[in-house]
């Protein structure tokens, strides 16, 4: 799952992101490509409307969002503490030839940020344009969601934040793997890396909606969040002593947590302690704070969200 | 080999489709299993103890140990009988983030909207999953392009791999999509290599085991509406 941007600014760039029954039948993959590029121009006269003015100028206001998270120093420094071999084996894998399409704010990008820097692997990252015309370089490589993150390997798109980390693990064999190797292990971990996404899905809800929709959301949250304390255990990380898949998945939240706490009236260290206290604990390593932004930022992004979806 | 096949219990449902596909991965990989039916109406101590998040079939018991969710079932088939049988994940890293793009796509867009023809409680949300779904079939055909690489029939290429487990799972349930609700989910005229998919499949001897009867599904499914609209009707 990925995120994307607030449907209600493009209404009908929603429209792009499901090829409708309506259109003419796509025959070849560069066909959809040139289909995508098309629309995306009929619809360029939508991209001036004064609510995306406005989320530009968020955008802009915050000098620190525009320049892209700081990556390259600190990988480059854990990648010449490591062996010759693994040096050599990372040759091949220059910055170059990695580039990911992201958005400062997106936690599913921000988990393939962390992983990325938990495995000292450099790429260039590449923030994107979400709230207004998105570039022609993100609609070519995700034509069929048209969201981020994706990685771009030589060329080549990856996409959905959890099938990055796989393939993180898979193609860069020399790096420390986010799954554990045991069959069983890794079961539970993609188990509980998939169930995390529950997280955003319901918090999501938490500030959108009111009424019966919100308690039942604030009722799913108290119960995912209390599923997660439990599977967590008295374990340092979600696999026992290694910071590793479950954590990176689940992690990116963790910023968001204060704004669902205060729209759904619970307290994390009431709900879920030990995971209050594992986001404590995961907070305090490079990566994931090189990766995340403070509360508050995400707070105020939720705020202009809210803004521009018109809720109250 | 780890674990080895001794002690594989499949806790299920004859009808979920969920279940069928761990079904068409153990029999791909050649397994045998203890096929348990679960009766979610009284649902068992072990059961309940294997699936305590979700309550959902299938569980499989491996040694004891229950791995929740089909598509991590099906993962883990994969991982822990890596010696036993076909692969069903391709070995390049990048054709196999492709595999799991697309099984994503499987589960996020088209299952998890058909669910919702089923089980959503007006008209109009029910209409709206059906379109939601069929253009997620359209796209489907895409992936199945990119995925056999024009190597097969199959998402796999010449022979079944992941998606077509997971899609394959689904198979009766397609086929009773035009008996409950009057559309054809794949349709040869609209979606041509998914309609030729779909018939290979049903070829393989394994989809002759394993998948269930197409008129059972139907009357299954209709015992579930009539159910649900008594439920309504009484609130």
């Amino acid at each position: 799952m990925t995120m994307t941007h607030p449907p209600g600014l493009c209404p009908r760039s929603q429209a792009l992101a499901v090829p409708l029954i309506h259109r003419p039948r796509i025959d070849n993959w560069s066909t959809l490509r040139l289909l995508d590029q098309h629309d995306i121009l009929a619809h360029a006269t939508l991209h001036s409307s004064p609510i995306i003015n406005q989320s530009r100028a968020f955008l802009s206001s915050h000098a620190s969002i525009q320049s892209p998270p700081k990556q390259s120093s600190s990988v480059a420094r854990r990648v010449s503490s490591w062996s010759s071999d693994r040096d050599l084996a990372m040759a091949g894998e220059t910055k170059g030839e990695l580039v990911l399409l992201d958005f400062w704010v997106s936690p599913f990008g921000q988990r393939c940020r962390i992983a990325l820097a938990e495995k000292g692997i450099a790429y260039e990252y590449s923030e994107q344009e979400l709230l207004g015309k998105k570039s022609e370089l993100l609609l070519l490589s995700n034509p069929v969601h048209k969201k981020i993150p994706v990685l771009l390997h030589a060329g080549r798109p990856v996409k959905e934040s959890l099938v990055i980390l796989n393939y993180l693990d898979d193609a860069f064999l020399s790096s420390p793997p986010l799954l554990p190797a045991d069959p069983y292990a890794r079961a539970q971990a993609r188990f509980w890396a998939a169930y995390s996404d529950k997280v955003y899905e319901i918090g999501t809800r938490l500030w959108k909606l009111k009424g019966d929709a919100h308690a039942q959301a604030r009722k799913e949250m108290l119960e995912v969040l209390g599923n997660l304390d439990g599977e967590l255990g008295e374990k340092a990380f979600f696999a026992g002593d290694a910071f590793g898949f479950v954590d990176v998945a689940l992690v990116p939240f963790m910023p968001w947590l204060p704004s669902y706490e205060r729209y759904g009236e619970f307290s994390l260290a009431e709900v879920a302690p030990r995971v209050a206290a594992w986001a404590a604990r995961c907070g305090e390593r490079e990566s994931v704070a090189k990766s995340l932004y403070p509360a508050e930022k995400v707070d105020e992004f939720i705020t202009m969200l809210k803004k521009v979806y018109g809720i109250e | 080999m780890a674990g080895g096949e001794g002690a594989l219990k499949l806790l299920g449902m004859w009808a979920s489709p969920y279940v069928t596909r761990a079904k068409l991965a153990l029999h791909i990989k050649g397994l045998r299993y203890e096929n348990v039916e679960e009766d979610l109406g009284n649902k068992s101590e072990l059961f309940l103890i294997s699936n305590p998040v979700h309550k959902t079939v299938p569980v499989l018991i491996h040694n004891g140990k229950p791995i929740c969710e089909s598509s991590v079932i099906v993962q883990y088939i994969e991982d822990a009988f890596a010696d036993v049988g076909p692969s069903l994940l391709p070995t390049d890293p990048y054709e196999r983030a492709i595999a799991r793009f697309w099984a994503a796509y499987v589960e996020d867009k088209l299952a998890n909207q058909w669910v919702r023809v089923l089980r959503d409680k007006t008209d109009e949300e029910r209409a709206e999953a059906m379109r939601q779904t069929l253009a997620a079939v359209e796209v489907l055909e895409v992936g199945l392009k990119e995925c056999s690489g024009g190597k097969g029939a199959f998402f796999g290429g010449d022979r079944v791999g992941y998606i077509d487990v997971l899609l394959g799972g689904m198979v009766s349930w397609v086929k009773a999509n035009e008996p409950l609700f009057g559309i054809k989910l794949i349709d040869a005229a609209k979606t041509p290599l998914l309609a030729a998919w779909m018939e290979s499949f049903c070829e393989l001897d394994v989809a002759k085991a394993v998948l269930q009867d197409v008129n059972e599904v139907v009357e299954y499914a209709k015992a579930v509406q009539a159910r649900m609209a008594a439920a309504a009707a009484n609130n």
